[in-house]
C-alpha cells in the first residue's frame, strides 16, 4: 500500500525528472531540487492552512483578551483552559487547525525523502531494492544513477568540500568542509524562525526556543553523516520553506497592497 | 483530565511528530545504512570454505566444518566485508573491505590471523572480489577503478589504476595476459595484464552490469540490467556477436557447459541458450528472483533463488533432477559455489549462513552457524 502509493510514484517520478536533466553529471542533482520543489508546491495548500493557523493562534496569545484569561485564572489551570476554549469558539477558530495539514503532510515528506534515500542506492543491497520499484516505462539504462554534483560531490556519500591547505588530519574539516551541513543547519535555523510564531505561553515558548535549537542540529548531524544528496532534499527544502514563510509574513503584514492593521 | 488543545500540548504534539519523523527517516528510509550493504560473499580452495559477511571473515575446514580461523579477531571500527575472498595457493587470502581497503590476511603466521599488507589506495568500497593472477592482485573498486597489486607487498604495479566510468561491483576474468572487465557503466573492457593498458572495449550495452563475465571459446558472456545477456566476440575487439533477451535484470553470469548457456533473471525465469547463436533451448518458471550464476556439474544445472530454493536441472531437458527442491529459510544472493558432491550456499536473513547440499540427493546440513 504505502509503496503503490507514496514511495513507487516519487521514485519514478524522480527517475523520470532525473533523465529529463540528460541523465548525467549534475542531473540527479538538480531533479532533487526539481523535485523537492514540486512535492512543496503539491503540498502548499495544506502548507499554507497550518502556517496561517499557527500565526493566528500567535495572534490570539498576544491579544489583551488573551493575557487577561491568563491573568485571572493563572491559579486554576482547568477554569483557564475553558475560557480559552471559550476564546477560539468566539473568534471562529479551530486550535487544532494547524495539526491536521502538519499530519497530511506527514506521509508525503516520509515518502519523499525515502525515495531520494532509495534512488541514490549505491549499495547492492539497495540497488536491488530499487529495482523491484521501478516502472517498466523507466529505462534500465538509467542505472546506476551519476550521482556527481558540482563538480565534487558524490550525492551517494557525504558531502565535504576539498580544502587543499588543511592538512588531512585536521580534526573534522580534514577530510574538506561539510559545506551542505552547514547550510541545512543555518537554513533550517531560519526557516523554524520565520514558521514559528513566537508563543507568549512559558511552557510553549520554551518549548519552542529548545525545537528551534535543537532541530537544525539534529538535521544538520543526518546531513554531515548521511549520503550528500539528503543534504541537498534539505537545503532545497528549507529555502523553499523560508520563501514560503516570508511571503505568508509579507501577506498578513500587508494583505491586498493595504497597511497592515494595528 | 483536561482535553483542551493547550499550546504547549501542541508544542509537545509537533515536537512528538517530529521525533517519530526523525525515527522513520532514519529507520524506515535509510534501513539499508544500518543493515548488509551486500550479500555474503563466498568462495573456497582444497581446504577452505571463505565467508566474508559484515564485520568478519571466516574461514571453516570443509572436511570437518570447523572454523579454522576468523579475521579481525577484534571488530575493526568502520570494516566490513561482502566481496568474496580470494585465497592463493602461498598461504595469504586476499579480502576487499567494505572500508576501501584490501586486506591481505595470512593465517601461517600463527595466533590471531593478521594482515601481511594493507592497500589503502582505493577511494570507494570493494564489492567484486579480488582476483590472484599470477604474482599480481586484481582488485575492482566502486571508485571506478581497477588497481593492480603486487601480491607480496600490495605496492600498486601499474602506474595508474585502469578507470572505467562507473563503479566496478564484479571481480575481473583473467584469462592468460587478457583481463575481462565488466562496469557498471554498461561496457566491458579488456586489458592488458602486464601493464594495464586498454586492448578494447565493448559499445555501451545500454545496461549496467554486475558480475564477473563468462568466457565460452572467443566469446565473453555477460549479463545486464537491459534485461539481456550480451555476447562479446573478443576476436572481433568487443563487437556484439548476439544477444538475448530475457523479462528481467539479469544480475548473474551466465554459466557455460556443452554449448549451453545458463543463467536467470530478476523476474525469476531460468534460461538455457544456445551460445552459437543465442538461440533459447529452453526456459523455466522459479519461485524467485535470481540474482546469482548457476553452478554446474555433470549435466546438472544449479539454480538459486531468493526465495531460498535450490533447484537442479538436467541441462539438455531442463527436467528437474530431485524430486523436491529443498529451500532454506533465508534469502539466496550470492553465487553458489561447488565443491566436490556438494554445492554451498552462502544464505542472508538465517542463522545458517553457510548451507552445503549434497548435489546427488538434495540433502542439506548447515556448514556455518551464527548465534542468533
Amino acid at each position: 500500500m504505502w509503496n503503490t502509493l507514496i514511495l513507487d510514484p516519487m521514485i519514478n517520478a524522480l527517475l523520470w525528472i532525473y533523465q529529463l536533466f540528460g541523465a548525467g553529471p549534475n542531473s540527479f542533482g538538480f531533479a532533487i531540487i526539481i523535485f523537492t520543489a514540486l512535492i512543496r508546491v503539491i503540498t502548499l495548500p495544506l502548507t499554507y492552512r497550518q502556517q496561517k493557523s499557527s500565526l493566528m493562534m500567535a495572534e490570539i496569545q498576544q491579544s489583551k483578551k488573551w493575557q487577561k484569561i491568563q491573568e485571572k485564572y493563572k491559579d486554576n489551570k482547568q477554569k483557564q483552559q475553558e475560557e480559552q476554549m471559550k476564546l477560539y469558539q468566539e473568534l471562529g477558530i479551530n486550535p487544532l487547525g494547524g495539526c491536521l495539514p502538519l499530519l497530511i503532510q506527514f506521509p508525503i515528506i516520509i515518502g519523499l525523502y525515502q525515495a531520494i534515500i532509495r534512488t541514490m542506492a549505491a549499495a547492492p543491497i539497495q540497488l536491488l531494492d530499487l529495482s523491484s520499484h521501478i516502472y517498466s516505462i523507466i529505462p534500465s539504462s538509467l542505472i546506476p544513477l551519476n550521482n556527481q554534483f558540482l563538480g565534487y560531490m558524490n550525492l551517494g556519500q557525504p558531502e565535504r568540500l576539498p580544502l587543499p591547505f588543511i592538512p588531512s588530519n585536521f580534526p573534522i574539516i580534514g577530510e574538506g568542509l561539510p559545506v551542505l551541513a552547514i547550510l541545512v543547519v543555518i537554513t533550517s535555523y531560519l526557516q523554524t524562525k520565520l514558521t514559528t510564531p513566537p508563543s507568549t505561553d512559558g511552557q510553549g515558548a520554551a518549548m519552542g526556543q529548545m525545537m528551534s535549537l535543537y532541530m537544525p542540529l539534529f538535521i544538520g548531524y543526518l546531513a554531515y553523516s548521511f549520503a550528500s544528496g539528503l543534504a541537498l532534499y534539505f537545503v532545497a527544502s528549507n529555502l523553499l520553506g523560508i520563501v514560503q514563510g516570508f511571503v505568508m509574513q509579507r501577506m498578513r503584514q500587508n494583505p491586498g497592497g493595504k497597511p497592515a492593521k494595528k | 483530565m483536561s482535553t483542551l488543545p493547550h499550546p504547549t500540548r501542541r508544542s509537545i504534539l509537533l515536537l512528538g511528530l517530529i521525533l517519530i519523523s526523525s525515527v522513520l527517516l532514519a529507520g524506515c528510509g535509510g534501513g539499508s545504512m544500518l543493515s548488509a550493504a551486500s550479500w555474503p560473499g563466498l568462495s573456497i580452495d582444497d581446504t577452505n570454505a571463505y565467508l566474508a559477511y559484515g564485520p568478519t571473515v571466516y574461514a571453516i575446514d570443509l572436511t570437518t566444518n570447523r572454523e579454522n580461523w576468523h579475521y579481525p579477531s577484534e571488530p575493526i571500527r568502520n570494516a566490513s566485508f561482502y566481496a568474496s575472498p580470494a585465497p592463493y595457493e602461498g598461504g595469504l587470502v586476499i579480502v576487499g573491505g567494505y572500508d576501501s581497503m584490501v586486506y591481505a590476511l595470512d593465517p601461517t603466521m600463527g595466533g590471531d590471523v593478521r594482515s601481511a599488507w594493507i592497500f589503502e589506495g582505493a577511494s570507494a568500497n570493494i564489492i567484486g572480489a579480488p582476483v590472484v593472477a599470477g604474482d599480481i592482485v586484481l582488485v575492482p573498486s566502486a571508485d571506478n577503478n581497477l588497481y593492480a597489486l603486487d601480491l607480496a607487498t600490495g605496492d600498486p604495479v601499474w602506474t595508474q589504476p585502469f578507470t572505467t566510468e562507473e563503479a566496478l561491483w564484479s571481480a575481473p576474468l583473467v584469462e592468460e595476459d587478457v583481463i575481462y572487465l565488466a562496469s557498471l557503466d554498461h561496457r566491458v573492457y579488456a586489458i592488458d595484464l602486464p601493464t594495464g593498458r586498454e586492448l578494447w572495449k565493448t559499445e555501451p550495452l545500454n545496461g549496467a552490469i554486475a558480475d564477473t563475465p563468462t568466457l565460452a571459446g572467443d566469446l565473453v558472456l555477460v549479463g545486464t540490467f537491459n534485461s539481456q545477456v550480451v555476447a562479446v566476440d573478443t576476436e572481433r575487439r568487443g563487437a556484439i556477436a548476439w544477444s538475448f533477451d530475457t523479462s528481467g535484470w539479469i544480475w548473474g553470469s551466465p554459466a557455460v557447459a556443452d554449448d549451453l548457456a545458463f543463467f536467470g533473471d530478476y523476474l525469476g525465469l531460468a534460461y538455457a541458450v544456445d551460445i552459437n547463436n543465442g538461440q533459447e533451448v529452453w526456459r523455466v518458471t522459479l519461485d524467485g528472483p535470481v540474482t546469482t550464476t548457476p553452478a554446474y556439474k555433470d549435466g546438472v544445472v544449479f539454480f538459486v533463488t531468493e526465495a531460498g530454493t535450490v533447484y537442479a536441472f538436467e541441462t539438455d531437458s531442463a527436467k528437474p533432477f530431485w524430486t523436491s527442491n529443498p529451500v532454506l529459510n533465508g534469502r539466496l544472493l550470492s553465487d553458489p559455489v561447488l565443491s566436490g558432491d556438494t554445492l554451498l550456499v552462502a544464505t542472508m536473513d538465517n542463522p545458517c549462513v553457510i548451507s552445503a547440499v549434497e548435489t546427488e540427493t538434495s540433502a542439506v546440513r548447515c556448514l556455518l552457524q551464527f548465534e542468533e
